[in-house]
């Protein structure tokens, strides 16, 4: 096992490694029927597959782009994207931590990781990828004990097409909305998991563990499948920040839970927010969405959101089991120019459904923060309930804190309560920490950290650590 | 210890008005007034309160200048200040709150942070003086507590903090007699001979308590009488209309 | 004060530092006014005035009401559209207020087959303030309400409070949009929004979007929304103690009104407004 997954990964570094593959592995910029037809071509993929893709092209084709979310950016060119180029070599990455932006390291070493880490997660191409390799053989071979499949999402294709077919586009179908329909016909590459009945995940799963995972480019997709009785953790966006300068990410996450089975899903997103004057960065407009298909199933999201320039999504649980229980747990920061628009929507379906919103927005510099929430309460839905509580917290004059929520209940027996609230940080407190010694800057990133409290004690003790640490350095500068 | 000289001081309109005021090493001072005095405001200065101007005269503390340092900064000189109104910071635990306190202070005094082992050993002996169970470290500043909660919680991180001049800001309003027995019995183990206290009080109740070694009554922003304890109980038996036609 | 009207509406105007105490009672019945309504009020520096508006037509009606409250000025305006179940009912209000000028808009929706009511506050100057209260109740099938209300906060110290309630029966719909928008550079703003939905058939759908726009930092706002059903608890409660169920929901309605009747501070229009309420909220 653990020499069959070394070859698999000396292969994959030898074959992205030629530097006349690179060149001709990338398709020309622009999107069309027949880019479309090529990148499944290329990826070998079932029938089905390239159908679906051009299904959602054709759909695209009759879609523009929404304008109701509170962001604003110029109009994205698609005909100058290249859609496909096999995952970037690590030839293509810095040669050594001297060729990395120096502000980068600086934020590794604040966050605490180790030098070794540090330079995979900047790219370098460095043979720092023995050292993972052990890591990531014992672990597959955790998982493959457990029947739990864990692999890209074109391996899936390969060795799981049943399961793809069954799944694919059942929770964002490709008429969904704009982002996901472009994703649906050009996504390169993704994960997949699938937990079989009854198992529990043995360790939490994380992309950080998966080789080249990191640069499976800007359409990913990922599809998790929690069968009855089982239970996952997935991490996203590894265990650290990456600083990745595509300019449009749009993926697409599917999470389907079946009966009594739990997902757990944790973002930490630190995207390339663009300078200190709001150039480059990236546009992350991502469709996130489970599905409680099963009676008593979960679905619970936490992110932490401080990266992009822009941040379009909005996680979201369907809640069709009776007794399923949907939880948005989020942290969204923006500063400089950063905008974000994100929020959830729980769709309440089977009775006794429940779902749990807890919003915190952070407001510094001159960032657009808006909290979006959709709380729908079919006919079906009997004593249903939802909770929502969402706080924006305001650290300049400039910023904006928005918040648009909408509640929507079709079933007189189910119970809806909303309550937001928007402050800054009071002088009072402020005065109180000095008094005893805790400089400013100090008190503030405590105050900030306790406004958070409620979102990050969901997430996974290492993450949370680094979470609150992310956040003091996001904050830099914002403190007058 | 504490020089105060002339001291000017207004938020809109002039409220201290030439306070004159020495504490030395080890003494007890209280300084008691009607309400809209200024004893409030004079606390708030003495900690660099940002909303009040001061508009003549100065203050040393321990030979510094005390009124061109910032609050954290004057904190780490020693000066304490028992809020009236402890603030509530949702969110943020006691223990890490102290702890952070603790640390930065020790920081600004060039000695080495307390690590977990020692600080939870510290504290858990403080806690229990005080009254608490060790819950409260685990609960938010101040979030929900009670009057007289939020009031031993001021006189624990004054416990904590060790600092040289304590000020006691209204410590004592608002709580029952077994409240304010423990904050008095907090206050006393940290008389040590060395360490000073101005305690800010508008009854003498506190004083039966914490004995003062001068008090002070202050009037329309001024210190208007000194004396010994006694004073306090001449104040309680006529009030303050008897002195205050005749500054 | 000067005071005209016909059938197209009216115009009132209180002069700079008067008082009217006893509220002005203006009754809309089916004779007294065409299919479109234009209405200006005007409160003069240090002036006050208490309106009592009343719809009872039962043909469809658009109104459009201009409120302008100057400095110091005070208008207590209460709205009780009670059309036939037939007759839509469309009203447009535009409110603009000055330096420390307060008013009290308050809406009750008994009648009408649709519903719908626009108000646009703007608080101009330092120390504006508004509340907009509603209580609505809808019981018909295919009965409907659509309340959008916005609040512009375009000075410092400027105050809004929005508290809509309402009960809804059988096939009917009701839909609540509030918005605060606090623009740059304002400070020292305090707005509050609450909505809250009681509904009695699983027929009946009630949207609720509190909205908050804040480009500013010194600034407390908040808001809460709810929907959900009569109180089992205090439901089963009341009847423990010996009253039969009818009257205990009654009982439990009438408390949900008055919730939001009780911040009627006018006692005589407080009275009428409740009385109203109390011989049309059914069960």
């Amino acid at each position: 096992m653990a020499n069959q997954y070394i070859k698999e990964v000396v292969n994959q570094t030898y074959q992205y490694g030629f530097v006349t593959a690179i060149e001709s592995d990338a398709i020309a910029p622009g999107l069309s029927e027949e880019v479309v037809r090529e990148i499944s071509r290329r990826k070998d993929e079932p029938e089905f597959l390239l159908a679906w893709r051009l299904k959602a092209y054709q759909h695209w084709l009759t879609l523009s782009p929404p304008e109701w979310a509170k962001v604003k950016y110029p109009k994205i060119d698609y005909q100058k994207i290249i859609y496909y180029s096999a995952p970037k070599s690590k030839k293509d990455g810095p040669k050594s931590l001297e060729d990395v932006d120096p502000k980068l390291l600086e934020t590794y070493a604040k966050l605490g990781i180790p030098l070794h880490e540090r330079a995979k997660l900047a790219g370098v191409a460095v043979d720092a990828v023995f050292d993972s390799v052990s890591v990531a053989t014992t672990f597959k071979e955790k998982l493959s004990e457990a029947g739990v499949i864990f692999c890209s999402f074109s391996d899936a294709v390969k060795n799981h097409p049943e399961l793809i077919q069954k799944y694919l586009g059942t929770v964002v179908p490709y008429r969904d909305n704009y982002f996901a329909a472009l994703n649906s016909a050009v996504f390169s590459d993704g994960s997949f998991v699938y937990i079989p009945k009854g198992v529990r995940c043995p360790m939490e799963l994380s992309t950080y563990f998966r080789i080249n995972a990191a640069n499976t480019g800007q359409f990913e997709r990922t599809l998790i499948i929690a069968d009855d009785d089982s239970y996952v953790s997935y991490l996203e966006g590894c265990t650290a920040p990456m600083r990745d300068e595509n300019q449009l990410h749009a993926a697409v996450v599917e999470l389907i839970a079946l009966e009594k089975a739990q997902i757990k899903y944790s973002t930490v997103q630190n995207w390339y927010p663009g300078d200190e004057e709001g150039r480059g960065g990236i546009y992350n407009f991502v469709t996130k969405r489970g599905a409680c298909r099963g009676k008593h199933s979960k679905i619970s999201w936490t992110q932490i959101e401080t990266g992009s320039a822009i941040t379009w999504k909005y996680p979201s649980v369907v809640l069709q089991g009776d007794h399923s229980v949907g939880e948005f747990y989020s942290v969204a920061l923006t500063n400089h120019y950063q905008q974000a628009d994100t929020g959830t929507k729980m769709i309440h379906i089977g009775k006794n459904t429940r779902s749990t919103i807890i919003s915190k927005g952070i407001s510094a510099g001159r960032g657009q923060n808006t909290y979006r929430g959709l709380v729908r309460m079919l006919p079906t839905a009997a004593r249903a309930r939802n909770y929502t509580q969402c706080d924006s917290l305001l650290l300049s004059q400039t910023c904006g804190a928005h918040t648009f929520p909408t509640i929507d209940v079709k079933n007189a027996t189910a119970q809806v309560e909303h309550e937001a609230s928007t402050s800054k940080i009071g002088d009072d407190q402020l005065f109180y920490c000095k008094q005893r010694g805790i400089s400013a800057e100090d008190a503030v990133s405590m105050i900030v950290n306790g406004f958070c409290k409620q979102v990050f004690k969901e997430l996974p003790m290492e993450f949370a650590v680094e979470a609150q640490k992310l956040l003091e350095v996001s904050l830099e500068g914002s403190v007058g | 210890m504490l020089a105060i000289k002339n001291l000017h001081a207004s938020i809109s309109q002039p409220i201290l008005r030439g306070i004159n005021l020495t504490i030395n090493p080890g003494e007890v001072h209280a300084i008691m007034g009607p309400n809209g005095s200024g004893k409030s405001t004079l606390s708030n200065v003495l900690a660099g309160r940002e909303e009040y101007q001061v508009t003549d005269g100065e203050v040393q503390l321990n030979g510094k200048d005390l009124l061109s340092m910032q609050p954290e900064e004057r904190a780490a000189q020693g000066l304490f200040l028992a809020f009236q109104y402890p603030v509530e910071i949702p969110g943020v635990n006691n223990m890490y709150f102290l702890k952070a306190a603790v640390n930065s202070i020790r920081k600004q005094r060039n000695l080495s942070p307390l690590d977990a082992v020692d600080f939870i050993q510290l504290i858990k002996s403080k806690i229990k003086e005080i009254g608490f169970d060790e819950s409260f470290l685990h609960r938010a500043v101040n979030e929900g507590f009670s009057g007289g909660e939020k009031k031993r919680n001021e006189v624990l991180q004054m416990m904590m903090l060790e600092p040289h001049l304590a000020i006691l800001d209204e410590t004592d309003s608002g709580l029952d007699i077994d409240a304010l027995q423990m904050v008095a019995k907090g206050v006393n183990s940290l008389r040590d001979g060395k360490r000073s206290f101005l305690v800010v009080t508008h009854y003498q109740r506190l004083l039966n308590y914490i004995v003062p070694d001068v008090v002070h009554v202050m009037v329309q922003g001024k210190i208007i009488k000194s004396g010994g304890k006694e004073l306090a109980l001449e104040l309680e038996e006529k009030g303050y209309g008897w002195l205050e036609g005749n500054p | 004060m000067k005071f005209s009207r016909t059938k197209k509406g009216y115009r009132l105007e209180i002069a700079p530092g008067s008082t009217i105490k006893e509220p002005i009672h203006i009754v809309f019945g089916q004779e007294d006014c065409d299919e479109t309504l234009n209405n200006t009020i005007i409160a003069e520096e240090d002036s006050e005035i208490t309106i009592l508006e009343e719809y009872t037509s039962n043909i469809n009606l658009e109104c459009r009401t201009e409120m302008i409250c100057k400095s110091n000025a005070k208008i207590n305006y209460y709205k009780i559209q009670n059309q036939d179940k037939s007759a839509s009912h469309s009203a447009q209000t535009f409110i603009k207020q000055s330096k420390d000028s307060v008013v009290n808009h308050f809406s009750l929706s008994l009648g009408g087959k649709a519903n719908q009511e626009t108000i646009s506050v703007s608080l101009s100057e330092t120390g504006s303030a508004c509340q907009l209260l509603g209580f609505y109740t809808l019981s018909e099938d295919n009965q409907s309400s659509e309340h959008s209300l916005k609040v512009d906060h375009l000075a410092n110290h400027s105050q809004s409070n929005m508290f809509y309630k309402g009960i809804l029966n059988n096939k009917s719909k009701a839909c609540f949009t509030g918005k605060v928008y606090v623009h740059p550079d304002t400070q020292k703003v305090e707005a509050v929004q609450a909505n809250h939905n009681l509904l009695l058939s699983s027929n009946a759908e009630a949207i609720s979007k509190p909205e908050l726009e804040i480009y500013a930092d010194d600034v407390k706002c908040k808001h809460g929304a709810t929907v959900g059903q009569l109180d089992e608890e205090a439901l089963f409660y009341l009847r423990s103690r010996g009253i039969d169920e009818a009257s205990a929901k009654q009982f439990l309605l009438a408390a949900y009104a008055e919730d939001v009747i009780s911040h009627i501070n006018h006692a005589k229009a407080f009275e009428y407004i409740s009385n109203a309420v109390n011989n049309h909220v059914k069960y």
